[in-house]
């Protein structure tokens, strides 16, 4: 019974440790970001396995953790409230080519990181050439380009990556 | 439902839709299973619960013991052996466990430490102190199983033999009505891996 129940109380402490850390905190895996993964799961493990290194105590808690993102998978396509709890809402950084900076500093996401996805995504070279920039709920930075610019014959590049 | 679908045009890969769906088949399956182990698990059916708790009462209440029926290999697990009100002998009791079941577990520790450790050849015996025999006691053993599937247990109560710095001294006369029967105790554990 314990094995359960400390598996699914871990489970929630780090759902919601990580949801309120906000979404870019892992958003983008950086070599850091891996390491503390690491350090977490070494500093999670002891509280969830305890004194008990059997086979069957080890199963169980793999078992329950993967029971329960599947029982959530379920209530958040049930219950939409649920869902943006968890897992958030799309946020729009800029749109227009005009950065939303009041936005983008609450997400903790600067011009910066929008002009990388802009020129990683859609080989884009300025602000003004974005159309809109959306912080999606997996912390990811979509970019879709401004409709004119596709046909601006001096943007020869971005049209190549297309 | 297992209506043939042509593969989407223009595409290099083609999709397997009949596969996919007896795989989601399977995983739905799998989910299901997978949450009743759980729920069992929470109730005890693979150790520490409900399920699990065992408790045996020797029919004259002399010995009684709570243990793990479901204890897992190299996990420690505690057999409470409760000795009733009035039973001792010259402020000691002897607990004995059958021999053969320390072949399947190793001893971690006994609470209250034993005052002294017998061998048989089929029990070993433990000699504990009872401070007080108008009161009830309880004597914690801690195991960690070492042995995998059912072990049968036995545990009893022996009448002490006389301490040995009085052996042959006095011959019991001056004792007070003490009891010390004999009673035994028999169950099962299964020991998950």
């Amino acid at each position: 019974m314990d094995t359960v129940v400390r598996a699914a109380v871990m489970y929630a402490v780090l759902l919601t440790l990580f949801r309120v850390a906000g979404r870019r905190t892992l958003g983008e895996i950086s070599t850091f970001d891996f390491a503390l993964v690491l350090v977490i799961s070494e500093a999670v493990q002891q509280a969830m396995v305890g004194s008990d290194f059997s086979i069957t105590n080890a199963l169980l808690i793999v078992l329950t953790l993967i029971t329960l993102d599947v029982v959530l998978a379920y209530a958040k396509r049930r219950f939409q409230t649920l869902d943006r709890v968890v897992d958030g809402v799309p946020l729009v950084l800029v749109e227009r080519g005009r950065p939303l900076r009041e936005r983008m500093r609450a997400a903790r996401v600067d011009e910066d990181d929008v002009l990388a996805a802009a020129r990683l995504g859609q080989g884009l070279e300025r602000m003004e050439q974005i159309r809109y920039a959306v912080l999606e709920r997996d912390g990811k930075i979509s970019v879709i380009p401004q409709r004119d610019h596709m046909d601006d014959p001096a943007d020869a590049p971005s049209e190549a990556a297309r | 439902m297992t209506d043939p679908v042509a593969p989407p045009e223009g595409l290099e890969d083609e999709d397997d839709l009949r596969f996919q769906r007896r795989l989601w088949r399977v995983q739905r399956v799998a989910w299901v299973v997978g949450g009743l182990v759980v729920m069992a698990a929470l109730l005890g059916g693979t150790g520490r619960g409900l399920l699990s708790r065992g408790r045996a009462t020797e029919p004259s209440g002399l010995l009684r013991v709570e243990y793990d029926r479901f204890p897992r290999r190299e996990a420690p697990t505690t057999i409470r052996v409760g000795v009733a009100a009035g039973v001792g002998h010259q402020g000691r009791v002897v607990v004995y466990f059958d021999r053969r079941y320390f072949d399947g577990v190793d001893l971690d520790e006994v609470t209250p430490q034993p005052l002294a450790v017998e061998a048989a050849a089929d029990r070993l015996s433990f000699v504990l102190g009872v401070p007080d025999p108008s009161d009830s006691t309880t004597f914690l053993f801690r195991f960690s199983p070492a042995r995998v599937g059912p072990q049968a247990v036995r545990i009893g109560l022996s009448p002490p033999s006389a301490p040995p710095a009085e052996r042959g001294a006095s011959t019991g006369s001056t004792a007070p009505v003490d009891r010390a029967p004999a009673a035994e105790l028999r169950f099962t554990q299964f020991i998950y891996p």
